[in-house]
């Protein structure tokens, strides 16, 4: 998985629809998404 | 190109309808309060209210300078007519129809298709545009400090919302380090404690075993008390553990509890998201009809072009065969009479245009059909990722509602087994009482000491406990509801860490470069405006580079006979409008060159006489020689209902 990647953030650049707290929200996901790949392949 | 505006109980205006056109300069007229302001609010309003009916933050307090929202402060200047419920605004040109439906408080319900907020700051000059407003030092920034033009109009608005968004997760991910450092720092000297707690703890044990032999009075009542006190002892430490580990298992619960609270959210979200698309779905199957409309409009234009082709290929073969026949032949079409090669050409030359329109209006169907159909298969697309997404998260719950049940039997098993060892603690210890009052009374100074060690083991057995406690919260780390070892979560948030600041430097990077280019752009759009207005007195009107974006103006000095910078603040008035002007368009051609709509509101008269005639040229040549709305106000006396008069 390409972590918190440019793609991702470049897509919310430009996405017009996305309000601040919605933007917030799929940011906190991403890095949640994030942690848990990462707890995963450490843990396997 | 034509726009028809209509209007609905808007400002003063109880109806009114005007039309525009591309090719002529559009000139409001009406007396103060006749409604050409209501008018141009109107418009505005349409080209720039977002299709979800919410203006940001920033932007929101341009509209209510403008009077497009209703100000708190003065709800009489409101958009809507104070007599009226709701008002509506209705703008159709080139095949686009926009509606806008506001109620009286300000509610939106219906907003455009298309409107984009950024209009507000670069669509319109009047005296209550930022522009204007900032030169004048009448707004809150200073009157050289354009940086807003370079970032709250391109992308490094968006870029630096996210860079914000990533430095607060940055800074909660920080905390959380420092709470890990913090525990692993803690950790070891705890655990050195323990060891030396369960030490003396063994220590003591080992004097109470000696002592005991000395204060019994038989050897059965001896052996009696060293087995309840290793009962008591086992009970004490398996409370303990039961303690440490009930913890640990809480600890866990809440994180469970807070990933079905994340994704019930997510699955809140996504139920909304699914009804929009529906919704939107819903709404463009009941334009398929218009799908039929355009393939009937498609077929009769084939027909129409198979028609000119034909009369066309007539033409050119008569052309062709003129060379021989001295310029003269008889009409192709009638085949009487005769026609010369200059009505012939002129023939195919019509033919030849009207072909193209028909090809364009042809293209320009398929356009729209295309689209239609690309938006119906796209909406119908993100339907289906939805529900995916859907299915995907209902999964995850039942997975953790599933892991949440066995947590909250293995806590409640726990507890059972706490209570259960608190009861036969509370039992031994009763009955260690009952043994030590048969103690043997030769020697109070034994007994008295076997009481000491009795109460130190106490106090070691509590000390233990509290020691145990601390280790065990220090020894899991909840991050982002994993519930893992600080060794772990230290690598993991460190890690994060990293990327997230990785991250902000890119995002930053590309912030400056979208302001870099949006100067660059905004200031060759102001060296080609100063060329086409030819207002000579200004050598220079840019903006500096990086990082302020500062207003800089060259100005011709008569005292000195050239030019020499000149702070913004110190011009003159109708110097202050001409600059605002150019920044205005400016603006509107670096960002919104294709929204054919520029609104010149109660300005053009602030000029001086000079000014005003090369403004007017201007506009005129602009509109000549592009394909665009222009639209200005002009007061006339006495005319108490609105009208658009052309130049």
């Amino acid at each position: 998985m390409d972590k918190l990647s440019i793609k991702f953030l470049e897509e919310l650049v430009t996405n017009k629809k996305l309000t601040n707290q919605q933007l917030q929200s799929l940011i906190k996901q991403e890095i949640k998404q994030t942690v848990d790949e990462s707890l995963r392949s450490k843990t396997k | 190109m034509k726009a028809v505006l209509h209007l609905k109980n808007i400002g003063g205006l109880l109806e009114g309808k005007f039309d525009f056109y591309s090719d002529k300069l559009n000139i409001i007229e009406s007396a103060n309060s006749g409604g050409k302001t209501s008018t141009v609010k109107a418009l505005v309003g349409v080209l720039s209210i977002p299709p979800n009916g919410t203006l940001s933050e920033e932007i929101f307090d341009e509209a209510q300078k403008l009077g497009i929202k209703t100000d708190p402060r003065n709800p009489y200047e409101g958009f809507v007519n104070v007599h009226a419920d709701k008002g509506s605004v209705e703008l159709d040109f080139n095949q686009l129809k926009e509606n806008y439906l506001v109620k009286q408080n300000g509610e939106i319900l219906v907003a455009p298709k298309n409107g984009d907020e950024r209009f507000l700051l670069t669509g319109i000059l009047s005296n209550n545009s930022r522009v204007l407003r900032q030169l004048r030092g009448l707004d809150t920034r200073e009157s050289d400090d354009f940086k807003w033009a370079v970032d709250d109009l391109s992308y490094a608005k968006k870029y630096s919302q996210i860079i914000e968004l990533l430095k607060t997760e940055k800074e909660d991910l920080s905390y959380t380090s420092e709470l890990i450092n913090n525990a692993l720092r803690q950790l070891e000297p705890l655990k050195k404690e323990e060891a030396t707690i369960l030490e003396k703890i063994n220590i003591v044990d080992e004097e109470i075993i000696v002592l005991n032999d000395e204060i019994s009075v038989t050897k059965e009542d001896s052996e009696k008390r060293k087995k309840l006190e290793k009962r008591i002892n086992e009970l004490v430490n398996n409370i303990q553990i039961y303690t440490v580990l009930l913890n640990q298992k809480l600890k866990e619960e809440n994180a469970n509890e807070n990933r079905i609270k994340d994704k019930e959210g997510l699955l809140k979200q996504n139920k909304y998201e699914l009804k929009e698309m529906q919704d939107k779905l819903n709404k463009l199957k009941q334009r398929e009809n218009r799908k039929k409309i355009i393939d009937d409009e498609i077929n009769k234009l084939i027909a129409q072009r198979n028609n000119i082709d034909g009369l066309l290929n007539l033409y050119v073969v008569a052309e062709s065969s003129m060379k021989d026949r001295k310029n003269e032949i008889i009409c192709p079409l009638c085949n009487e009479g005769h026609i010369n090669h200059q009505k012939v050409t002129k023939e195919i030359n019509k033919y030849r245009l009207e072909r193209n329109n028909v090809n364009t209006n042809i293209i320009d169907f398929n356009q729209e059909k295309q689209n239609y159909i690309l938006e119906l298969s796209e909406t119908e697309e993100a339907i289906n990722e939805i529900k995916e997404e859907i299915s995907n998260i209902n999964t995850e719950l039942i997975v953790l509602n599933n892991t949440n049940k066995p947590k909250q039997d293995e806590i409640k098993s726990i507890r059972t087994n706490i209570d259960r060892d608190n009861k036969n603690l509370k039992i031994e210890k009763d009955n260690l009482k009952v043994l030590n009052k048969n103690y043997s009374s030769n020697n109070e100074e034994v007994k008295e000491k076997y009481e000491q060690k009795k109460n130190q083991r106490d106090s070691l057995n509590e000390k233990l406990g509290s020691v145990r406690q601390q280790i065990s919260s220090l020894s899991t780390i909840d991050l982002y509801n994993n519930i893992i070892k600080p060794e772990i979560a230290k690598k993991i948030s460190e890690e994060i860490l990293n990327i997230i600041i990785d991250r902000i430097n890119y995002l930053e990077k590309r912030a400056n470069e979208e302001r870099e280019q949006a100067a660059k752009k905004f200031n060759d759009n102001i060296n080609e405006l100063m060329d086409d207005l030819g207002f000579t007195e200004f050598k220079t009107i840019k903006l500096s580079g990086s990082p302020s974006y500062r207003l800089y103006v060259e100005r011709y000095d008569p005292t000195k006979k050239d030019y020499k910078s000149q702070d913004v603040g110190t011009l003159s008035t109708s110097e202050k409008l001409a600059i605002a002007l150019i920044l205005q368009i400016a603006l509107k051609e670096t960002y919104m060159k294709n929204l054919p709509f520029l609104i010149l509101d109660d300005v053009l008269e602030g000029f001086d006489l000079e000014r005003h005639k090369r403004v007017i040229e201007y506009l005129e040549k602009k509109v000549k020689q592009e394909d665009r709305f222009i639209i200005a106000t002009r007061l006339v006396e006495n005319l108490n209902t609105p009208r658009v008069v052309y130049l």
